[in-house]
């Protein structure tokens, strides 16, 4: 980071002084501004990281010692870990409902026409805008009228409802510019609707698909509201968090925040490889 | 039975829009029938409900035989090439070209063999492992028959099939669409605009306009004998005028021409016209029997012919001469000459449609 804060402007200005020595004060501006954004997104995370390791529990500067102390805690924290596998457990599977719900329902957005297809388009999305709060709210409403009792499982509901409009924005953008012809020319070529979509146009959503489930996973994986109203006993990892927090901030909750950055950095490299539209897709 | 297409009555709306107004067409088997027309006639839709891409909002389509109006694509035996193509991106060019066999069912190992084959016959054996993004347009174009050609259906459609490529590549692949189709015995229709590529490839045109046909022949007598002015206008350079018949004497550009007799009604004023290469330019001192004196105004060269505009009475004539000499551009006439004009006369045209009172 350091090197793209002096690079940026140390190379633009060796290629301006000479004939515009007005840009110089241009490309320091820029350059700054470039270094004030990427430390105000960065800089917490660092602090986090770092203090993870440090021997003292006061967030104090300088640091006493280096340690993996709190890392050891971590591992022997056996409510933290069932809280890490609860997260998983629900990002995962309302990820893969959403998908499943999500994907189609584009695609009927997409390639169908019926009466009142444009609504059914805003009320798909509109859940986008609503707040957690909301959400939580209505569908605790909700179960407790059909009598479910509060779960995880409800809360993979919860989660897989207000995810739907990430995945159907993004896979029905995909499917908009994917030309029509490929799939009539699967039609054409003998192909039933099952294998067309399975050969032809998932391949060519693939990027879409895999980004709106990343993209899913990581918002379940950190959501509170809508798993506040609608989880039973069980704590996801936020939950959890959460709560230990009103008792103060310690060390572990650093290590667990580093640790969860080190698994979104992961994730992103995994979609930015998985994501990858290979040459040629349009 | 030797007609293997057979359109009854088909009509197609769009809500308000007609794309295709009660057409009825018969294609035998082996023939390449071309639907001529311009922009937003009605030509591609025609050939998409014979694909099954859209139901006819009347009539019926009937292939080899059996009444397939309401059938999917996946349920009919013909195949047709999109005018963008629609390779599979994601597929190497075997893997496409191999698609139609591989969800049809057809063993691993035979796909991969009649692909390779399919692609052979198109000149593109080597490519088998490419990536449609890695060819050029014409090659593209190339994988997009074999692919539709791989699997043997009855008829091949293809909706402008050449109006990617750039002039001189259209050129040849006429001739290859041609010798390919000669090669497996195909039934081709072909969509297209473009009136040379019509004449030099069809064994029949059907020329369209606004949904409708108006004219279904072979080239020749497109060329020779258009039914209307809107066909003449479209198929080549027409030199159009009105006139009367009076026995074997054509009343027309303030002229006598010499015509057969029985060209056309008595005393009728109709729409005649002749091409440009059937009259013949002659010096102003040979003047005879049914000659037009005119007044030579512009002179374009073609390398192996000029066009020469000529004025008779006040209306322009272009007359075509091809150019033999070696010294090129001899014996043209110079702009401002006087000459006379000789049309043969058994090269008028004389078009349905009433000349407009
Ligand atoms: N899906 C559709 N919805 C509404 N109107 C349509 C549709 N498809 C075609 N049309 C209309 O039907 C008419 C015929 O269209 P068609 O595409 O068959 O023309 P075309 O002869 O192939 O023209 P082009 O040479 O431009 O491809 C046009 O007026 C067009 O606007
Ligand atoms: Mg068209």
């Amino acid at each position: 980071m350091t090197a793209l804060e002096t690079s940026v402007p140390a190379i633009t200005a060796v290629r301006s002084t000479s004939r515009k020595p007005r840009r110089w004060g241009a490309s320091l501006g820029w350059g700054l501004a470039i270094g004030t954004v990427l430390a105000f997104l960065y800089v917490p995370i660092a602090v986090l990281v770092l203090f993870s390791f440090n021997t003292s529990r006061s967030l104090s500067w300088p640091m006493e010692g280096l340690t993996l102390d709190w890392y050891r805690t971590l591992a022997g924290n056996e409510q933290l870990i069932e809280a890490v596998g609860n997260s998983f457990y629900v990002a995962t599977c309302s990820t893969i409902l959403t998908l499943l719900i999500g994907v189609p329902a584009a695609l009927a957005l997409d390639r169908l026409s019926f009466p009142g297809k444009s609504a059914f388009r805003k009320l798909v999305l509109l859940p986008i805008a609503l707040p957690g709060i909301i959400t939580g709210i209505s569908m605790l409403i909700l179960f407790r009228m059909v009598g479910f009792t509060l779960s995880l499982e409800t809360v993979i509901i919860g989660h897989a409802t207000a995810l739907l409009a990430v995945v159907v924005t993004q896979v029905y953008a995909r499917l908009q510019r994917l030309p029509r012809s490929y799939e009539e020319a699967s039609a054409d070529l003998g192909a039933n609707g099952l294998q067309t979509f399975f050969l032809v146009t998932l391949p060519n959503i693939r990027s879409s698909v895999i980004g709106a489930g990343l993209l899913s996973f990581t918002l379940s994986f950190d959501e509170i509201p809508v798993t506040f109203f609608l989880t039973g006993r069980d704590n996801t990892l936020p939950m959890y968090i959460w709560s230990t927090m009103r008792r103060g901030l310690t060390p572990e909750i650093n290590a667990v925040g580093a640790l969860i950055v080190a698994f979104s950095a992961v994730l992103i490299v995994l979609s930015v490889i998985l994501m990858r539209d290979k040459p040629g897709a349009r | 039975m030797t007609d293997i297409v057979t359109l009854n009555n088909i009509s197609k709306h769009f809500g308000p829009v007609i794309g295709v107004d009660n057409v009825s067409l018969s294609v035998r088997s082996g023939e390449f029938v071309t639907l001529l027309g311009p922009s937003g006639c009605g030509k591609s839709t025609l050939l998409r409900m014979i694909g099954g891409f859209e139901e006819p909002t009347q009539g019926s389509v009937v292939i080899n035989g059996d009444d397939v109006t309401h059938l999917p694509p996946n349920k009919r035996p013909v195949n047709i090439v999109f005018q963008d193509y629609a390779l599979f991106p994601h597929m190497s060019v075997g893997k496409n070209v191999g698609y139609g066999l591989r969800v049809g069912g057809v063993r691993r190992t035979e796909v991969a063999d009649r692909a390779r084959a399919a692609l052979e016959l198109v000149g593109l054996g080597d490519r088998f492992d490419a990536k449609p993004h890695q060819l050029s347009g014409g090659q593209r174009q190339r994988v997009a028959l074999a692919r539709a050609i791989v699997r043997r259906p009855k008829v091949l459609l293809l909706d402008e099939p050449l109006s990617a490529l750039d002039a001189n590549l259209r050129e040849a692949m006429q001739v290859e669409l041609k010798r390919l189709q000669r090669k497996v015995g195909l039934t081709f229709i072909m969509v297209t605009h473009d009136q040379t590529e019509a004449l030099a490839l069809s064994d029949r045109v059907v020329v369209m306009c606004d949904g409708r046909v108006v004219q279904d022949g072979t080239p020749d007598t497109l060329y020779d004998r258009p039914s209307s002015t809107y066909v003449a206008g479209f198929i080549g350079t027409t030199n159009l005028f009105q006139g009367q018949v009076h026995g074997d004497t054509l009343h027309a550009l303030g002229q006598k021409l010499v015509v057969p007799e029985g060209l056309a009604p008595e005393g009728r004023t109709l729409t005649f016209g002749f091409r440009p290469e059937k009259a013949e330019i002659l010096t102003a001192a040979v003047a005879g029997n049914g000659t037009l004196p005119a007044t030579v105004t512009d002179i374009l060269y073609h390398g192996n012919s000029a066009r020469i505009v000529v004025e008779v009475s006040g209306s322009p004539l272009s007359i075509d001469r091809t150019i033999s000499d070696a010294r090129h551009a001899s014996g043209l006439p110079d702009i401002g000459d006087q000459v006379q004009i000789a049309i043969q006369p058994d090269r008028i045209m004389v078009l349905a449609d009433e000349a407009a009172a």
